[in-house]
């Protein structure tokens, strides 16, 4: 029974994860799909002409994200590896209060508060700027370095800090040669999440961006209403190619030999 | 040339909680001084101090004549090993045993060859292109001191480096350590809580007990002259009994004991347990005793003895070590006999 099951849900699951994929791949191929057939009766790659055209809304909208998302990737985890090392390696007077006030945003719906902070952002002129999007997008990506760097400090010794000072190394050296190096899985993990959250980031951008800031996810939506599935195909595979060059690049770290990513476990 | 080392009325809390209460140490220069005492005496504390790890609450700490109370630890003179061995991971066994050499402003041109000369002294040689991951305990331990040996410290400080070994190895270690230390002959503070290994290594020890620097002697004092009722014990002496000088005799609660030349003065009384004899017939110096109980402690037997006190009904127990099974029974009359130039008074009762 088991040797006929296994290979049965394996086939399911894998069915389950891929075929809005298998139907997003078909649609970007398509020219003209029609129900009740099961699949297209003629293909074109004019979905995929328009979505690499140079000047067209989706380069330049893949562009404009992925500018925005390395900057937030960044940003975001130089932050939260500081209040993760704060958090996991130090104790200071209102810690727990502290630790609630940086995750606080993955439960309080951003939303909520973009839409309080949108007259600051007007008024200080970050409204429909780049910069602007960038702050925006730091509220729902620094809480999850927090977490994944929380992780990844508790289970660094400090002692090999101090043993690369008693030998002699400056403290910028023992970052560098040191520190660095066994908490980089941490800080991969934690670019991921920075940057795909930032990359599929919908609302917060439209309430910072307004009109003026076009990322990628901003163009799908335009393309959505025009319900033009052909190119809305082939955009979302656009869409998809950044994330999963970064998870390619990640991936060893977050499975695997490296144990120093368990964060995710422990908030 | 190495460094003398002086800790000067160094004081320690940590919020509330003193750790260490005043320490006055000279550690001669070329020499290795145990600080020796169990968990939470403040040896630890005591080390990072002198490394600069911690900073004092308050007195100074001098390598020769230059206070160091402001040099930060990175422009320290010194090297120091951990109890772990605190191997890079992303660096080869080569690279950990250069890492100060690399750190350094002018890094030598032949750094692999000083690498490999270091490793075979540590009795590594071709190490250098392994991870930290493929060594033993033993062999990271010794890594990690050929590491801090590359530095060139003119103070070696090493906090505990061989407790997390096993019982063979730390013997191996220890040696180990004592002839690197000749070699280099570099002034050396040595943190145990293994009483043994403080005795076998040491040119002196310092006992410390809670946040006290109790007495600060050669190995061989802290048996024959322990100087506080605490050293006699964590030395292992099982005997201390309180009582005062009259003449030259020592007058217990069950009798008085004769002295030898030269005692010191003080109200305790130290009579190691294998100075001691069990005997049926009364000698010179002698007490009569009941023998409770006896067993075997490795090759030697442990007699377990009261004494009926003269001053009170109470008795006083007394422990008697020796190599030779005597001729006794449980609840037996016997002797107690002791030389008096093996008493010794212990002059403080802290």
């Amino acid at each position: 029974m088991k040797v006929i099951f296994r290979p049965f849900f394996l086939g399911l699951f894998v069915f389950w994860v891929f075929f809005p994929f298998i139907s997003i791949i078909i649609w970007s191929f398509a020219a003209g799909w029609r129900f009740p057939d099961v699949l297209p009766a003629q293909y074109s790659m004019r979905g995929y002409a328009i979505a690499f055209d140079p000047n067209g809304d989706i380069v330049r909208g893949a562009i404009t994200s992925t500018i925005i998302a390395l900057i937030v990737g960044v940003i975001a985890t130089a932050i939260g590896s500081a209040a993760g090392r704060a958090i996991a390696m130090y104790n200071f007077k209102m810690k727990k209060a502290f630790q609630f006030l940086v995750l606080a945003p993955l439960i309080v719906p951003g939303l909520a508060v973009t839409m309080g902070i949108q007259i600051l952002f007007i008024k200080y002129g970050l409204s429909d700027t780049v910069r602007g999007v960038v702050l925006a997008h730091l509220i729902p990506t620094i809480p999850y370095v927090v977490m994944i760097m929380t992780g990844t400090f508790a289970n660094f010794d400090r002692g090999y800090e101090e043993q690369g000072q008693v030998l002699g190394a400056s403290r910028v050296t023992v970052l560098r040669k040191i520190t660095l190096p066994i908490v980089l899985p941490g800080l991969a993990v934690s670019f991921l999440f920075a940057f795909v959250i930032s990359w599929s980031e919908y609302i917060l951008t439209l309430l910072v961006g307004g009109a003026a800031v076009k990322t990628l996810p901003m163009v799908l939506f335009a393309f959505l209403r025009g319900s033009d599935l052909t190119l809305v195909g082939a955009a979302s595979i656009v869409f998809m190619i950044p994330p999963l060059i970064l998870l390619r690049f990640t991936s060893k770290h977050l499975v695997g030999r490296s144990s120093s990513v368990t964060g995710l476990g422990s908030v | 040339m190495s460094t003398g080392i002086k800790i000067e009325n160094i004081e320690k809390s940590f919020g509330t909680n003193p750790v260490l209460k005043g320490i006055n140490l000279e550690v001669p220069s070329g020499k290795l001084v145990s600080i020796l005492g169990s968990s939470g005496c403040g040896k630890t504390t005591l080390l990072r101090i002198v490394a600069g790890l911690e900073r004092a609450t308050s007195g100074h700490v001098y390598f020769d004549d230059e206070l160091q109370d402001l040099i930060t630890v990175e422009k320290r003179a010194i090297a120091m090993v951990f109890q772990k061995a605190l191997l890079f991971p992303s660096m080869t066994i080569g690279e950990n045993v250069a890492f100060s050499l690399r750190a350094s402003k002018n890094p030598p041109k032949d750094i692999d060859k000083r690498v490999e000369e270091m490793l075979e002294l540590v009795r590594l040689p071709g190490f250098a292109s392994r991870r930290p991951g493929e060594l033993s305990g033993g062999q990271e331990q010794r890594v990690s001191l050929a590491r801090a040996l590359m530095r060139n410290p003119k103070v070696l400080l090493l906090d505990e480096p061989l407790s997390a070994l096993d019982a063979n190895l730390r013997v191996e270690m220890r040696n180990f350590i004592r002839e690197i230390h000749d070699s280099f002959e570099m002034t050396t503070l040595f943190v145990t809580h293994d009483q043994e290994e403080a005795m076998a290594i040491s040119d002196k020890i310092a006992f410390m007990e809670s946040g006290v620097l109790e007495q600060y002697d050669g190995p061989q004092s802290f048996v024959s002259t322990p100087e506080s009722r605490k050293v006699a014990k964590f030395f292992g002496c099982r005997n201390v009994f309180s009582g005062a000088i009259v003449g030259d005799t020592f007058e217990t609660a069950f009798g008085s004991l004769t002295l030898g030349k030269d005692h010191s003065r003080g109200s305790l009384i130290a009579a190691r347990q294998e100075d001691l004899q069990v005997t049926l017939e009364k000698t010179k110096y002698s007490f009569e005793a009941t023998v409770v109980s006896w067993q075997f402690v490795g090759s030697r037997i442990s007699i377990q003895c009261e004494v009926a006190n003269s001053s009170n009904r109470e008795k006083t127990e007394v422990i008697v070590e020796s190599d030779r099974f005597a001729d006794f029974e449980v609840n037996e009359k016997v002797y107690i006999s002791y030389s008096p130039d093996r008493l010794h008074v212990i002059s403080r009762d802290s």
